[in-house]
């Protein structure tokens, strides 16, 4: 078998009273696709993913994407999958949403979208204007979430935002608004912190959808044993507690019943 | 967070051995809800420690741990 396989995405549709050809076929709808295509290939680690070759042939227009077998098997699986169960709901939400920009564009240009891979030899799936591949909307809940990481830039011309550096997520993005930004007196890069923040979680897969990150906090968070601070803290917090037996206390409060 | 409590000495040698060895403590917002009944959040030392907040991914877990933690309850 050979080490290279190939993928086409075959575009039907018309430009103005003209069948679609390599010729009117405007090159922003070329470079969504590139990038949806990688997107479905390689969803994650795109910085260690093997080359994607590109070439458009005639007929109507067909984009042709080289790259290793190993990723076109895998792609492959994928189409079938997504065919058999006439849902996207499953996949990853990159390889998600590439799906649902196809299908938008689809809808917007009249375009039918045929896609096979160099390992069979029919199309394996078609997106129409009429098909609906686009998650159901109602598996996404709102979560309110913290991250704690360092702070490595804060702004943004048109969006403002915090970018984090986790050990969990790896470096998320988070939108803060402009004000929050402003207001802030102290240098907040390469500090660490907390975030509380709002944002979509998947109720089945518990993936949460690091693109729908707001602001909700900041909080300051360095753990380092200092006896000041909590000294300072226990001091306030005692009062609180005098005379309490927490044992019996947490016991009552929770119903009493055996653990 | 009260040193008139007798296990008060243990628990901070443990605080204190935790952050010194870079071992991440974390707190469920349950716990902090429960802490909350009597105390005040802007008591506890939130520098030193993460939140961990109870969201529906965390609720749907509830009944396979309630069957593991506490299996004289009967679930319906």
């Amino acid at each position: 078998m050979d080490k290279i396989g190939n993928i086409e995405i075959k575009v039907i549709g018309k430009s103005g009273i003209n069948d679609l050809t390599p010729d009117n076929y405007d090159i922003k709808h070329i470079a969504n696709l590139l990038q949806d295509v990688e997107d479905l290939l390689y969803p994650n680690n795109k910085k260690n993913r093997s080359l994607i070759a590109y070439d458009i042939k005639e007929g109507s227009v067909r984009h042709i994407f080289k790259t290793s077998m190993q990723a076109i098997i895998g792609f492959s699986a994928i189409l079938g999958q997504v065919q058999a169960n006439n849902s996207i709901d499953f996949l990853d939400i990159k390889t998600a949403l590439a799906f649902e920009n196809i299908q938008t564009l689809s809808i917007q240009k009249d375009y039918t979208f045929e896609i096979k891979t160099s390992l069979k030899d029919d199309y394996e799936l078609s997106i129409t204007p009429q098909s609906k591949f686009y998650r159901t909307e109602n598996i996404w809940v709102d979560a309110e979430l913290y991250f704690y990481g360092v702070l490595t830039n804060a702004g943004g011309k048109n969006k403002a935002n915090i970018h984090l550096d986790t050990s969990d997520y790896g470096s998320i993005i988070i939108d803060t608004g402009k004000d929050f930004l402003e207001e802030q007196e102290q240098n907040l890069l390469y500090r660490k912190y907390g975030v509380r923040a709002s944002g979509k979680q998947n109720i089945e897969t518990g993936e949460i959808d690091t693109r729908s990150l707001k602001l909700i906090q900041l909080i300051d968070y360095d753990p380092k044993f200092d006896s000041d601070y909590l000294n300072d803290l226990i001091s306030r917090a005692k009062k609180n507690w005098k005379g309490i037996n927490p044992d019996e206390w947490l016991l009552n409060l929770r119903g009493g019943y055996e653990v | 967070m009260n040193d008139e409590d007798p296990l008060h000495k243990n628990a901070k040698g443990y605080y204190r051995y935790f952050l010194e060895n870079d071992i991440i403590l974390k707190v469920s917002t349950i716990t902090i809800a429960e802490y909350c009944v009597l105390g005040k959040l802007e008591d506890l030392p939130l520098r030193d420690i993460q939140i961990i907040p109870f969201n529906l991914e965390h609720a749907k877990k509830q009944e396979s741990l309630q069957k593991l933690f506490s299996p004289k309850i009967r679930l319906q």
